[in-house]
């Protein structure tokens, strides 16, 4: 949000931006037992929460900012900076063999699965999970908690251990620059795919530089919206 | 089921509230998904042109400049799109049909929020199990940013072996599997019942063959014989 209205400063108080265009929309009647839905957004931002009793369902939610390095408070700020960071250390943590399957040999524009691409899974690339040692699977589930941990504990925990059971199917896919300046965002797309979850992080051209300008999306192909059946 | 309710309408809301689709400028996204079967294959594409290259994208689509997309002119820029593009199976060129198009409203594509959504589909001839897929997509090259993926096929019988794209992604080609290949033909255990009873055919063609045979040398030797007598 903070970064939106940094956003509007910079585009002349485009009026298209600003933490003022942020809602909250509660779908459904809020309840103890049955579903409803709550989803807080604005430019940039969307995350969807289905709530049955107990359960919560995170998925589909965009993270994204624009400009994603910049200063508040005396202080730089990367809203996607852990994401950026981790992602490269993952990188680096794995060898020759491993990279050159993670690596893809094309360039990536934008999010494959974004918004509108809800139930569809894609042929998943990369290096799979089971080619991974503990270190590196460790690094990758750290990782993932990037998005799933957003939720609060009592939904983000099962949810980490449903994405956890499923790690030998998991599989990180990389398209871009190898490297990148500490503290700063790389240019680079990735993505990571499960049975049960798709992360995609996109840096997008516009403002010419990749770097300033991520999208992300984060999915559960098979319960974006709460739709499994045993959620229902 | 109250949340598949609300899911429709938190499809729309995600939209409404995420308007990433404004943020292509100077490109036009063109992002394919293919979807195999084994006798069907499904190709869809959402084209999204950005704000500063939405206006060649509509005076491609809007020959008569009159701002209105008809529905003679977007057959048209169907046509030009099915042209731009290449599909082959088994390296035999293969003819993708329109199932359906869906344009947006030139003020839409104006703000970076409309997109073009096509869905062809073409029946994949018979081969082996082996089965190579090419897609290519030119069109618009000097502007397009491609991107193209295999769904995960929900048909059991086919299994991806490979993906591989050029850079930009204006040339796809998928490698699968395709399990059986022979479904069409008689099952195995059948099969050698026919070959059994053809067996028994040949035999019995064969015997009544040689009685005919024998019975005309016997007539022919009794009479040529009776001849001679």
């Amino acid at each position: 949000m903070e970064g939106d209205e940094t956003l509007k400063k910079n585009e002349r108080n485009n009026p298209m931006f600003g933490k003022d265009l942020f809602y909250i929309s509660i779908l459904g009647t809020p309840s103890e037992k049955d579903a409803w839905m709550l989803q807080f957004g604005g430019h940039h931002l969307a995350l969807n929460v289905t709530i049955i009793g107990e359960k919560g369902v995170f998925t589909p939610s965009l993270t994204a900012a624009q400009p994603a390095l910049y200063q508040a408070n005396g202080k730089m700020v990367r809203p996607l900076g852990q994401e950026n960071d981790k992602a490269f250390a993952l990188l680096g943590a794995l060898d020759d063999a491993q990279r050159k399957q993670a690596i893809l040999n094309y360039k990536v524009a934008d999010l494959v699965l974004g918004p509108g691409k809800d139930g569809k899974t894609i042929q998943p690339e990369g290096l799979k999970g089971s080619a991974m040692n503990e270190k590196q699977r460790a690094m990758l589930l750290d990782l993932v908690n990037e998005w799933a941990g957003i939720a609060a504990d009592g939904f983000a925990a099962p949810r980490m251990a449903e994405i956890k059971a499923a790690f030998d199917d998991t599989w990180f896919a990389w398209s871009g620059a190898t490297t990148v300046e500490a503290g700063k965002n790389g240019a680079s797309y990735y993505r990571i795919q499960g049975p049960k979850l798709v992360i995609e992080y996109s840096p997008q051209r516009l403002g010419g530089d990749l770097t300033m300008h991520i999208h992300t999306i984060y999915r559960d192909p098979t319960n974006d919206y709460g739709r499994a059946p045993a959620t229902k | 089921m109250i949340v598949h309710r609300h899911s429709a309408v938190f499809v729309v809301v995600l939209w409404l509230a995420t308007p990433v689709c404004a943020h292509r400028v100077d490109e036009y996204l063109q992002a394919t998904t293919i979807d195999v079967a084994t006798n069907r294959v499904v190709v869809q594409m959402r084209l999204t042109p950005g704000i500063e290259v939405f206006r060649v994208v509509v005076a491609s689509i809007d020959t008569d400049g009159d701002g209105v997309l008809s529905e003679v002119e977007q057959r048209a820029y169907v046509e030009r799109v099915l042209h731009d593009l290449s599909f082959s199976v088994d390296a035999k060129p293969v003819r993708l049909r329109l199932v359906s198009a869906a344009f947006p409203k030139v003020e839409q594509m104006k703000e970076g929020l409309g997109d073009i959504r096509l869905e062809f589909d073409a029946e994949v001839p018979k081969g082996g199990p082996n089965r190579t897929l090419v897609f290519e997509n030119h069109h618009q090259r000097g502007i397009a940013a491609y991107l193209v993926n295999c769904l995960l096929p929900s048909d059991p019988a086919i299994h991806v072996t490979a993906q591989n794209r050029n850079f930009d992604q204006s040339f796809y080609r998928l490698d699968y599997t395709q399990a059986g290949i022979g479904s069409s033909r008689v099952p195995s255990g059948s099969w050698s019942t026919v070959q059994r009873w053809a067996g028994v055919d040949a035999i019995v063609v064969f015997v009544w063959i040689a009685i005919v045979v024998r019975r005309r040398f016997r007539g022919v030797s009794r009479s040529e014989t009776e001849r001679a007598i």
